[in-house]
């Protein structure tokens, strides 16, 4: 099961996510979550701590994510990705479809 | 028996000449025995006089070879009587020379002292001499009471050799290095105050004993394909080198599987050139054609090869032969999967690339009557065979080959494939192959689409294999999403050559056979929107990538052998293009323009017009007529050869170009390997 908690560091928002980011995640991401970064300002970082698995479509909805996050000019990150998510994005090329400066490799 | 007397002297010369003169006989009348050779004292004392007996012979036994000096009849008796007199005939007879002097004389060393010098010895390399039991290195002062020992130095340098086994353990070679030895001895030297000692060197090869050889071998187990008169030839050679010594027997290859065309069926055959340079057209047929039901071929299972053995004895199992896949295409039935039967008449046609062979039966449209305003344009998929003329202004269009009985009349004829005219075109315009430029331009689209794919396959394999990625997902989702990803990043091409294949096949698929509209319309589906994509796991990605490379290996096989072709009899006034050959084998050419990707052959003449062939252009004769021009072109690479021609024909090769101011014979233009044209002719 996917679900995330919100925090609020010097201004910025930092969502922890938590389970894994797959095509049931859609739902919640869609609805709950980018309604909460509606409402809230500064920048935002993705803390992928507890993010164990992935799939395409949760990729997918992640570049949809940092995409319109962009837009707005929230300066999106994301951070503390595991060894083995890490080498999901790699093999994808994340990095160069979401920017270098969003994830680091 | 004749007188003897005796006689003395100071000398065995003196005594011998007081003899004779007593006897009144010359030297070579008397027998002489010396009896006491005497012995010089110092100044007289001590001396002993010599004493000869002299004989007077039988008149008989005088022989030719008798002495004729007395010194030489001396030393012959003296010889017959002593062993060691040579050095002793020096002694006495050059006594005076030899004082501190050295020299060399059957392997030993001598010396004769001298009060007021010393003979120098200087030892050299290849011998070690010692005097007195000590080894001198530089030149030397000796004398006659020295020990002198000579140790001639001789070396053996050993054959080194090495047995080395293939990797496929089919071959066994003996790598040698030859061996030598060296054999020294004394060379004579003549008295001199100082000497270098020389040796003669005898140099011989050591060979191997082969006997060594073929314990290694049975040691290392090698019992199969061993030639012993290879090992004996190595064994005994005095040069360094390789020797193949075991030969395995490989396993034969074997005939990979084929298809067998019915006798019935000829399939186009493309004209052959003689090695004269002449054209025999006889070889070349007209287009093959079947009737429904009958059968076109039949796919020929492949023959095993046989087993072979290395040189252990070890069996090695043949490669497998592989087997001929067979591909009903348009027209036809496969039977037990085996034979090819036409449910259609038409031009049977047999693609092969690879291993794979697709047969298809081009549907043909007979038309019987001219073709004319009534009858309205022709346009077909198939072939079309005309029975009669086309008339002014008509249009005939084919996907496939196009034959026409009758004259073309101001038409236009546009053919995917190739063209017969049997009788006359006249003020009309000849396409053949239009199909094929388009189709290696998708050939090349698709040569790198299908590459991208099977890397996209690959990646996502590897991608499946990593703990964190959620591959069930892709049960419910397919492969849209995934692909999308792929697509933004490392394959952003895949989209792009996608795109171009689709809007190119749109534009043509006239001229394009259905495979190609098919293909275009399943990437078009799956690719256009990736969400929406009915793409389900890698195997289907694979399928898409294995059409478009079918489709590309067809065309790079079909410009090998199949390449399109316009056959006429006689154009006047015409355009013809063809992106194969052109060959008019009639009457021939009037002020028309020819131009072929390949070759052109033209059997009769030639007045007036433009004629280009890439690879060539052979005409028997170009003829001029006031106010024509006949020019006759190739490429770069290709060559011009005219039987007959007259004045003011223009020739050009590459681009480089010469006009003949007279009539010639047998010409032959080319570029010569510096690029510069050359043209041969009688005139």
């Amino acid at each position: 099961m996917f679900n995330f908690t919100l925090q609020n560091e010097a201004g910025n928002l930092v969502i922890n996510l938590q389970g894994d980011l797959d095509i049931e995640a859609t739902e919640i991401i869609e609805e709950e979550l980018m309604v909460e970064i509606q409402n809230s300002t500064g920048e935002v970082e993705l803390n992928f701590q507890n993010i164990d698995f992935v799939d395409s479509s949760g990729i997918g909805l992640l570049i949809s994510l940092t995409t319109s996050l962009k837009e707005t000019n929230r300066r999106p990150t994301i951070t503390n990705i595991s060894e083995d998510v890490k080498m999901v994005f790699t093999l994808l090329q994340l990095d160069e479809i979401l920017g270098r400066d969003v994830v680091l490799l | 028996m004749g007188e003897t007397i005796t006689s003395k002297g100071r000398n065995t010369k003196e005594a011998l000449d007081i003899a004779l003169s007593l006897l009144g006989k010359p030297l070579t009348d008397v027998e002489v025995e010396i009896i006491e050779n005497g012995e010089k004292g110092f100044l007289g004392i001590k001396s002993k006089p010599a004493v000869v007996k002299v004989k007077v012979k039988d008149s008989l036994s005088i022989t030719e070879t008798a002495p004729q000096t007395i010194e030489d009849l001396i030393s012959t008796i003296i010889n017959d009587q002593h062993d060691d007199v040579a050095i002793t005939k020096r002694q006495d007879s050059n006594q005076d020379d030899l004082s501190g002097k050295v020299w060399v004389l059957d392997g030993k060393i001598y010396c004769k002292d001298a009060e007021d010098k010393f003979p120098l010895i200087k030892p050299s390399k290849g011998v070690r001499i010692f005097k007195n039991g000590t080894l001198i290195s530089s030149t030397e002062v000796i004398c006659e009471a020295d020990v002198i020992e000579v140790e001639l130095i001789n070396e053996d340098v050993l054959p080194i050799w090495e047995i080395n086994i293939s990797e496929d353990k089919l071959e066994v070679f003996l790598e040698i290095k030859s061996g030598l030895s060296i054999r020294r001895t004394l060379k004579n030297l003549e008295p001199e105050p100082l000497i270098e000692i020389k040796t003669y060197e005898v140099r011989a090869p050591l060979y191997i004993d082969s006997t060594d050889v073929l314990h290694k071998l049975k040691e290392l187990g090698i019992i199969h394909g061993v030639d012993y008169a290879a090992i004996n030839a190595a064994c005994a050679s005095s040069t360094d080198g390789t020797f193949l010594i075991a030969k395995g027997t490989s396993p034969t290859k074997g005939k990979k599987g084929y298809f067998q065309l019915y006798n019935n069926i000829d399939v186009k055959k493309q004209f052959k050139e003689r090695v004269d340079g002449s054209v025999d057209f006889r070889d070349f047929k007209e287009f093959p054609s079947v009737n429904f039901g009958q059968i076109i071929g039949e796919v020929m299972p492949p023959e095993e090869g046989k087993a072979g053995m290395n040189v252990m004895g070890e069996i090695i199992e043949p490669m497998k032969a592989a087997s001929l896949k067979i591909k009903a295409g348009t027209g036809v039935l496969l039977v037990d999967g085996l034979k090819v039967v036409s449910i259609e008449s038409g031009y049977p046609e047999v693609k092969i690339s690879g291993q794979l062979a697709i047969v298809s039966v081009i549907p043909k449209l007979i038309i019987h009557h001219d073709v004319t305003i009534e009858t309205g344009n022709v346009s077909y998929l198939g072939a079309v065979e005309i029975k009669a003329s086309v008339q002014d202004g008509m249009k005939v269009e084919a996907k496939g080959n196009i034959q026409i009985e009758g004259n073309v009349f101001r038409a236009k004829v546009l053919s995917g494939k190739s063209i017969i005219a049997n009788k006359n075109i006249i003020a009309s315009k000849f396409t053949a192959g239009n199909g094929s430029l388009i189709k290696l331009e998708l050939s090349n689209i698709l040569m790198r689409l299908s590459n991208e794919l099977n890397n996209m396959k690959a990646a996502i394999t590897q991608l499946t294999h990593v703990s964190a990625f959620k591959v069930n997902s892709l049960k419910v989702t397919g492969l849209g999403p995934l692909m999308k990803i792929l697509c933004d990043s490392k394959f952003k091409d895949t989209p792009l050559l996608v795109n171009e294949y689709v809007k190119k096949v749109r534009e043509h698929s006239a001229e394009l056979e259905i495979e190609w509209i098919d293909l275009a319309e399943s990437l078009n589906n799956e690719f256009s929107n990736l969400h929406i994509s009915t793409m389900k796991n890698e195997e289907d990605i694979t399928n898409i990538a294995d059409q478009a490379e079918s489709l590309y290996l067809s065309v790079q096989s079909e410009n090998k052998d199949d390449a399109p072709f316009i056959k006429a009899d006689f154009v006047q006034n015409s355009e013809i293009y063809s992106n194969g050959d052109i060959l008019i084998l009639g009457q021939g050419v009037y002020s028309s323009s020819l131009f072929a990707r390949k070759n052109i052959i033209i059997k009769g003449f030639v007045r007036g017009g433009d004629i280009y062939g890439e690879e060539s252009v052979t005409i028997n004769e170009v003829g001029y007529r006031t106010g024509s021009y006949v020019k006759i072109a190739v490429s770069n690479s290709g060559f011009i050869k005219i039987k007959n021609a007259s004045e003011n024909t223009t020739i050009q090769v590459g681009g480089q170009s010469r006009v003949l101011f007279n009539k010639a014979k047998n010409i032959y233009a080319r570029l010569d390997e510096n690029g510069i044209l050359v043209v041969s002719k009688e005139e």
